[in-house]
């Protein structure tokens, strides 16, 4: 067993965590969160640090990164804040899809701005009844001989609305067949005639915004279909142990972010004439918490080895999208606590943990939805 | 065994007398309700109707932040003038003279109508009213007490500051003594309501060489003298019920000291004792909260059906209950004529772990719309509450001060070395 990063893994981790410090430390991302920005510069620059071509393969133009070292990234990255964790695997996840999915045409076409991070990519499968249960949803397209035509409604679609986003829509083209089996996906770039698009008041995650989106007779044409038609649902799977995964290391990167930030008030802050956290009462929860942040992280970079040792893994992967997420929002809970009157000002960057930590265990699957999965890989099938 | 003397206590004609009493004290009280307020539409009809809010810390519109004290002022001064605002004050002081079961019986009584909230009043009716009616001068008395508990005046908590939170008594705003006058410098925080406040119960330095404890004196005062700023903070909430005070060389006359100099300590402690013990009512909204709880699992579609979740609602429930009672409990005490004491950090800590999981449940079972606004009636309005927690789990005294409280006041155990 090998617990060590390798020289190139370590370098790469303290280039993102400088590049974190410069460019996007947590008081600019909770600033960001709270005037509803989305910081396109450090979107450039993170292009040119390679990041958006890393998942790529090297044959292809791309950094050939392994799941390991994009999970590294990510966990970075979301030292400043999930939702600038979330801005980055948000765009390459589905991008993936593509590359993998696509036709010779079409990854051709969408390569230049794949590799650069050109494209924000919105991946839009709930609806307002179609959630944890994906495979029920309704929007549909119909088949119009070179175009489809879409209609119906999609919810929690996060970054549609920034501009020239591109929604990768599942919808429904065959409704006869059973539910799993008639699904496609679409790529309909957000300006389109027909799309209307709904910002959704949330806590927080505002950097990219959360939507719903209305789509009203819009002609997508058909050379925008990835994959086979009504064969999606494969293609919304697969994906999906390597979202948890890489999800996972960067709540584990905001979770660790969350404890540094309270253990060095607890050393700076004095109360009774000693700092607080030479109170037993805080001592001990935070020691708890590292231990939890530590053994998060490995179940993070397990599913992440596992990926690239080509062995399955989705009951893992929920395991760590699990912990991790459920880890950050006891990392926060114990940081409002540290912090006392002074996190529950708006000032404090541990506000901002807060709110954003509350969305954790829904968005990317709930954690009811991680337990069934792993309570199934158990011979427990729940309903 | 002895029969019971007539006339005596424990003689039942006498018991008798008194709940006939207490019955009409009732029956009039209902007539003002009924003539003033309309009844709490019942749970089952509840939902969808009327203002979903769950937290008092909620942002709201200044609209809105308008209406939420005037529609508060407009009904204490009802109450107060119908007899049924400050049912056991002496009458003296426009008080009712009445008994803690005349309070209670009202209190009862008007969990039954959809009264406005109050809660702009909590703390100064709760800490700051009785403070001065304890420690103040009487002309100080007779110029706040009354018109507080008929709303016309809001009273603050001027007790936190930057660098003493946990440890009050580490508090460094200084009182310095100036002939008749005290002239008042420092900083105060996290100050509920000051922006409303016309009166302020404020603790300040008043002896730097004495041991932390026994240099510190007690005052009211007036929030409107020269020299105070009062600048609105912002909650995690979004809302903006508290505040920094600044006092820049604010004088303020003698008269206005509560209890005497460099005792304020003591003061403190009382008024400590009394916010303690606002968790034996319902100043946390556990109630409130359990019961939209409770109602949103009996909708069809919001997984009141869930195995995990109707665990987690029954432990709910028996936490509230549990509170509930031990409250009774405590009510019990306060009659038997004992104050309030260390063992009511208890229900502190017990309101707010209780709330803590009520808003973790309500977040399950919502799943996005507690966080995100679909504009669904009683959903994202949870949103509130699960930011509202983390603050009540500090204010008043952190859940880590409470079980100190209780580790060494009430179980005796040794201090932390
Ligand atoms: C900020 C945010 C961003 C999002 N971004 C996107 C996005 O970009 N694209 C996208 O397609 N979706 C996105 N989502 C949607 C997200 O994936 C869904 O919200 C999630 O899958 C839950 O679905 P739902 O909202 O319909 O809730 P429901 O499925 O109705 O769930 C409600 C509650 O019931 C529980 N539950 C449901 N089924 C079961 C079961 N079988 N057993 C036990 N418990 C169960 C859930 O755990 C949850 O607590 C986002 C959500 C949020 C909050
Ligand atoms: C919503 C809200 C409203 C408030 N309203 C008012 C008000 O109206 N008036 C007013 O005067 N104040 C008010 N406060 C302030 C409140 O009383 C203080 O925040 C609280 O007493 C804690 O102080 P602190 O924030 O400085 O935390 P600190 O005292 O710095 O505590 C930081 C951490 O150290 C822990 N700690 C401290 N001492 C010990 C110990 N001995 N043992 C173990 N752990 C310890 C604490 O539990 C906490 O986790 C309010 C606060 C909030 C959040």
């Amino acid at each position: 067993m090998q617990f060590a990063l390798s020289e190139e893994q370590t370098l790469l981790q303290d280039t993102a965590r400088a590049f974190v410090d410069k460019h996007c430390p947590p008081e600019l991302a909770k600033e960001w969160d709270e005037t509803d920005h989305f910081p396109w510069p450090l979107w450039k620059r993170m292009a040119e640090m390679g990041w958006f071509a890393l998942p790529y393969p090297e044959t292809w133009g791309g950094g050939g990164g392994s799941p390991l070292e994009i999970c590294l990234i990510a966990e970075a990255l979301a030292r400043a804040s999930l939702d600038v964790a979330m801005a980055y695997v948000g765009t390459f996840i589905p991008g993936l899809t593509i590359h993998r999915y696509g036709n010779d045409e079409q990854r051709e076409r969408f390569k230049p701005g794949l590799l650069e991070g050109e494209y924000r990519i919105a991946v839009a499968i709930s609806e307002p009844d179609a959630g944890s249960d994906a495979a029920a949803l309704r929007c549909a397209a119909t088949d119009e001989g070179d175009h489809f035509v879409v209609n119906g409604q999609k919810a929690w679609c996060t970054g549609a609305g920034l501009p020239g986003a591109l929604i990768a829509a599942y919808v429904r083209t065959d409704p006869a067949a059973p539910k799993h089996r008639g699904i496609s996906l679409l790529l309909i770039p957000n300006d389109l005639e027909g799309v209307q698009i709904r910002r959704t008041p949330t806590l927080a995650r505002h950097l990219l915004g959360t939507n719903e989106v209305f789509f009203d007779n819009v002609s997508v044409p058909k050379e925008n279909l990835i994959g086979p038609i009504h064969g999606a649902f494969s293609l919304l799977m697969s994906g999906l142990d390597m979202e948890k995964t890489v999800m996972a290391a960067a709540y584990t990167g905001v979770a660790q972010s969350t404890m540094d930030e309270m253990l060095a008030y607890s050393k700076q802050r004095s109360q009774f004439d000693r700092p607080i956290g030479t109170f037993q009462a805080l001592a001990h929860p935070m020691a708890d918490l590292q231990t939890e942040i530590d053994a998060a992280r490995l179940l993070a970079y397990r599913a992440a080895w596992m990926i690239s040792a080509g062995q399955p893994c989705t009951r893992e992967a929920a395991m760590a999208k699990l912990k991790c997420s459920e880890t950050y929002v006891a990392a926060a809970r114990l940081g409002m606590q540290v912090l006392a009157g002074h996190g529950f000002a708006t000032e404090s960057v541990m506000s901002f943990r807060w709110r954003e930590s509350i969305v954790a265990t829904i968005s990317g699957g709930t954690s009811q939805i991680q337990r069934n999965a792993v309570a199934k890989s158990m011979g427990l099938t729940t309903y | 065994m002895t029969a019971t003397e007539v006339g005596t206590p424990g003689d039942p004609s006498l018991d008798l007398d008194l709940d006939r009493e207490l019955d009409s004290f009732e029956d009039q009280a209902r007539e003002f309700l009924e003539a003033h307020v309309p009844r709490t539409a019942p749970a089952t009809a509840a939902w969808g109707v009327g203002d979903d809010t769950m937290s008092s810390y909620a942002k709201r519109s200044p609209a809105a932040e308008h209406d939420r004290i005037e529609r508060a002022r407009w009904w204490k001064r009802l109450e107060f003038d119908a007899g049924y605002g400050w049912i056991t004050g002496p009458t003296e002081l426009g008080g009712g003279g009445r008994t803690a079961d005349h309070l209670r019986r009202y209190g009862e009584l008007r969990a039954a109508y959809a009264v406005p909230s109050t809660n702009v009043y909590t703390i100064s009716l709760g800490m700051v009213a009785p403070a001065i009616l304890q420690h103040g001068q009487p002309q100080i008395v007779r110029k706040y007490v009354t018109a507080m508990h008929r709303g016309d005046l809001i009273g603050c908590q001027l007790f936190s500051e930057p660098g003493a939170g946990s440890d009050v008594a580490g508090l460094s705003t200084r009182a310095v003594r100036d002939g008749d006058e005290w002239v008042i410098n420092g900083q105060k925080v996290w100050t509920s309501e000051a922006h409303h406040a016309d009166v302020g119960l404020l603790l300040a330095r008043s002896n730097v060489d004495a041991p932390k404890h026994q240099g510190i004196t007690a005052f009211a005062i007036p929030m409107s003298l020269t020299g105070i700023d009062v600048r609105p903070l912002t909650m995690m909430t979004g809302g903006t019920e508290f505040n920094e005070v600044f006092f820049d060389d604010v004088r303020l006359p003698d008269s206005y000291r509560l209890g005497a100099v460099d005792a304020g300590w003591g003061v403190a402690i009382s008024v400590l004792m009394n916010e303690r013990a606002l968790g034996t009512g319902d100043a946390f909204g556990l109630g409130r909260a359990v019961e939209r709880l409770r109602m949103m699992a009996s909708m069809p579609g919001l997984r009141g059906d869930d195995p995990v979740i109707r665990q987690q609602l029954a432990r709910i429930i028996t936490n509230a209950a549990c509170i509930r009672y031990q409250a009774l409990a405590a009510d019990g005490r306060r009659k038997a004529g004992l104050p309030p004491g260390p063992a009511e950090s208890v229900f502190k800590l017990a309101n707010t772990e209780a709330l803590r999981l009520v808003a973790q449940v309500a977040g399950e079972m919502l799943g996005p719309s507690a966080v995100a606004d679909t504009g669904e009636w009683g959903t994202y309005a949870w949103g509130d509450l699960i930011l509202t927690v983390p603050g009540m789990r500090v204010a008043g005294g952190t859940d880590e001060v409470m079980r100190n409280i209780l580790a060494e006041r009430v179980l005796g155990l040794p201090k932390e070395p």
